[in-house]
């Protein structure tokens, strides 16, 4: 009677939960094995019987066919690959000192250390961008370029779109944000209301609604809304003069990121002065000399760093300059607008999200309004806005795709003429899933290192 | 209307009046909170507001750094008239510091930033000076080896004092006192409790609602009673327990002090 029974005794194996759990796991294990290998099977056979090649050398071939829109894509080879180089070196190197910083003294870093490490990750990259400028070239897809150039090139287009969408989507949300949070009756409604139309409708319909509504009631070439040259507007889209860059440029260019530099030494100055005297200094006069000294300096002596390309009307449409296409111009504003809206109600919750305690507390202190925004509110409000808003970002990223219902030749645009073309379907879907897996995989990790900088610290 | 009130704690006697409000009235819409509400407390006075609650005490007290407006009435907070001047207001909140009940300290500040925060950017103290100056108060309330923690790493109890800290890293002549110990586990109340008492014997004047009524006997000059947004009963602390005047804080006191 006194024998003790341990748990795991005498327990057939199908009723113990572990054996349940490895019975089940084997189960799942074994039917994606088998669904894994009937579809290769499936395909190879399949690709057999239709006479089509697998593999990725088709991408060598002549694309052949036209993009109406063509983003420069600069060649992989000598200085764009010193500056990748120096770019992931610096990055190294000043996480590094962070890391060594924080095992050493358990703070984060002083403006000393902070310094070196932004000389690391921006200044070098910088730097050899301007040692290495002329081996630099940039590739321009042209009708006998490969599928491979034009694959890159609808990826340049939909990155260039995602980019901008990006900022400009924050920065209206913002403000619509701060709209909405106002007192003022007639402003927080006007914003609510955009809010409630923009987030309601499909986005598709809202590309549609700017492409063929918007953008199409603008005259035509003949008739176009011209200002003396600069600033063309017709059916076909915005010509705007561009920039030739001239000898003097480069210079132009880095005494421009020099007094950039200036300015943020001469800013972490006045906080040393601020927090050592607690006298505030003006920084906002020294810094315009800089800004506009040093360039100006640059232009007397490098001489006039760009010239002005103005676009002209010849045979049916304007040449030269540059310009927004209206496909372009649709789908950013179609985009932007559309996410803005959640933007602006991401970071309104995130405002409102933030404790009527803490305000108070800093009103307490008798902080003023600003101040209670800028100390106390804005920086909790990130730690509620950044999860959230890392979506909308992906987001921006994959609509971008539906582009291809107004014609604008982003990627998967320009991944279905190839696939119509050479009948890779199984290739192309492939990289089309590959690449937007690698480009929301970045805009993620830079998001949630950012999100791990403002997270708080709790027991 | 005036009932001027009769100081009888005699040591405060010719003390300078830092706090004067007059026929105060306010209405949360329709709700009539405060009700011709007139109090005068002198410099170093320690009063405890105490009441049932919903009788309008946090809204009192909240209303003498203009955390809440006054619809009727005038305050005067150390010669400073309380109107809607943004100026004037701050100039108000610079001398009057504020405990909560919820202790309010900023999360995603260390301790140390809490208390420093107030003098840097209100006060315009050089940093190495507010430093100094916070670690001598975190040193008097007790959590001076905890500056470099964020508020989340702490207990409540010490939460709550690194909050008196950062009232009085502002260097206030008033200290406002709201629920400081209602939040708190009873074994913590102690610790919180010890660092106003000794903040009392100093001789700051401090404005107390709490339902501490063995804190109130011990520290306290001047007792006020408030009910249903008046002030019921007004009365030196030793009255207040031993004679309370008003059958309303006669019950209120069997209910708190038999529980």
């Amino acid at each position: 009677m006194s024998e003790r029974l341990a748990p795991q005794d005498k327990v057939p194996f199908w009723r113990s939960p572990q054996g349940r759990a490895w019975m089940f796991q084997l189960c799942m294990v074994g039917g994606f094995l088998w669904l894994a290998v009937s579809m290769y099977r499936n395909t190879l056979v399949n690709l057999k019987t239709r006479g089509i090649s697998s593999g990725f050398g088709f991408l060598a071939n002549e694309a052949g066919f036209r993009i109406g829109e063509v983003t420069g894509i600069p060649l992989p080879q000598g200085g764009l690959l010193w500056f990748l180089l120096s770019l992931v070196a610096g990055l190294a190197i000043s996480q590094l000192i962070a890391r060594q910083l924080k095992s050493d003294s358990g703070t984060p870093m002083n403006s000393k250390w902070l310094s070196v490490s932004l000389f690391f990750s921006i200044g070098l990259p910088m730097l050899t961008l301007y040692v290495f400028r002329d081996s630099i070239e940039i590739a321009h897809y042209t009708e006998s370029s490969s599928y491979f150039m034009a694959l890159l090139t609808g990826l340049g287009n939909t990155l260039k779109v995602t980019v901008i969408g990006c900022v400009a989507s924050t920065i209206l949300g913002l403000l619509i944000a701060l709209g909405r949070l106002s007192p003022n009756w007639l402003l927080s409604n006007i914003c609510r209301w955009y809010v409630e139309l923009n987030r309601n409708l499909p986005v598709l319909l809202q590309l549609f609604f700017w492409y063929f509504i918007v953008l199409q009631q603008l005259p035509n070439v003949r008739k176009s809304i011209d200002l003396g040259g600069w600033l063309i507007l017709n059916k076909r889209g915005l010509f705007l003069p561009s920039l030739v860059p001239q000898q003097g440029a480069w210079l132009f260019c880095a005494t421009i990121v020099v007094a950039l530099v200036a300015i943020w030494v001469l800013r972490r100055r006045a906080i040393r002065i601020l927090d050592e005297t607690g006298m505030p200094v003006k920084i906002l006069f020294p810094a315009l000399g800089f800004l506009i000294g040093l360039p100006a300096l640059a232009w007397l002596v490098g001489g006039q760093p760009f010239t002005l390309d103005f676009p002209v009307l010849k045979g049916f449409n304007f040449k030269g300059g540059t310009g927004l296409t209206p496909e372009f111009t649709a789908l950013v504003v179609g985009l932007t607008v559309y996410v803005s809206a959640f933007n602006a109600e991401i970071i309104r919750s995130g405002i409102e999200a933030v404790s009527k305690g803490q305000r108070e507390a800093a009103r307490a202190l008798a902080m003023n309004e600003r101040q209670v925004m800028r100390i106390v509110i804005l920086p909790q409000a990130m730690r509620i806005i950044v999860p959230p808003m890392t979506s909308e970002y992906l987001a921006i990223a994959k609509n971008s795709s539906l582009a291809v219902a107004i014609g604008y030749p982003e990627f998967v645009s320009v991944g279905g003429t190839i696939l119509n073309q050479s009948g890779q379907a199984v290739e192309i879907v492939g990289i089309w899933m590959g690449v937007y897996l690698c480009i929301s995989l970045l805009i993620s990790f830079g998001m949630n290192i950012y999100n791990s900088k403002v997270a708080l610290v709790e027991r | 209307m005036t009932t001027a009130h009769i100081n009888t704690a005699t040591h405060l006697g010719d003390s300078p009046v830092v706090i004067d409000i007059q026929g105060l009235n306010k209405w949360y819409g329709q709700f009539h909170v405060l009700k011709e509400i007139n109090l005068q407390i002198r410099q170093q006075e320690k009063v405890v507001i105490c009441g049932p609650s919903g009788s309008g005490k946090s809204t009192l007290i909240r209303t003498i750094n203009r955390l809440e407006e006054h619809q009727e009435g005038r305050i005067v907070v150390d010669d400073e008239p309380l109107t809607n001047d943004v100026k004037q207001i701050e100039r108000v909140r610079r001398e009057v510091g504020m405990v909560f009940q919820q202790f309010n300290l900023f999360p995603h500040m260390t301790i140390l930033d809490n208390v420093i925060s107030g003098p840097i950017h209100v006060r315009n103290m050089p940093r190495k000076q507010a430093v100094d100056l916070a670690h001598s108060y975190l040193k008097r309330v007790g959590i001076a080896e905890q500056a470099n923690k964020y508020p989340g790493q702490l207990s409540g109890g010490q939460q709550q004092r690194v909050a008196i800290a950062r009232a009085l890293a502002m260097q206030p002549k008033i200290m406002l006192f709201d629920e400081p110990t209602s939040a708190l586990d009873p074994e913590m109340i102690k610790e919180v409790l010890d660092v106003m008492r000794e903040l009392a014997e100093q001789g700051m004047t401090m404005i107390c609602v709490t339902h501490e009524m063995g804190f109130a006997r011990e520290v306290a000059d001047t007792m006020v009673f408030m009910d249903k947004g008046q002030i019921v009963e007004y009365a030196p602390v030793k009255e207040f327990f031993t004679a309370p005047k008003e059958e309303r804080s006669r019950m209120f006191l069997e209910q708190i002090l038999n529980h």
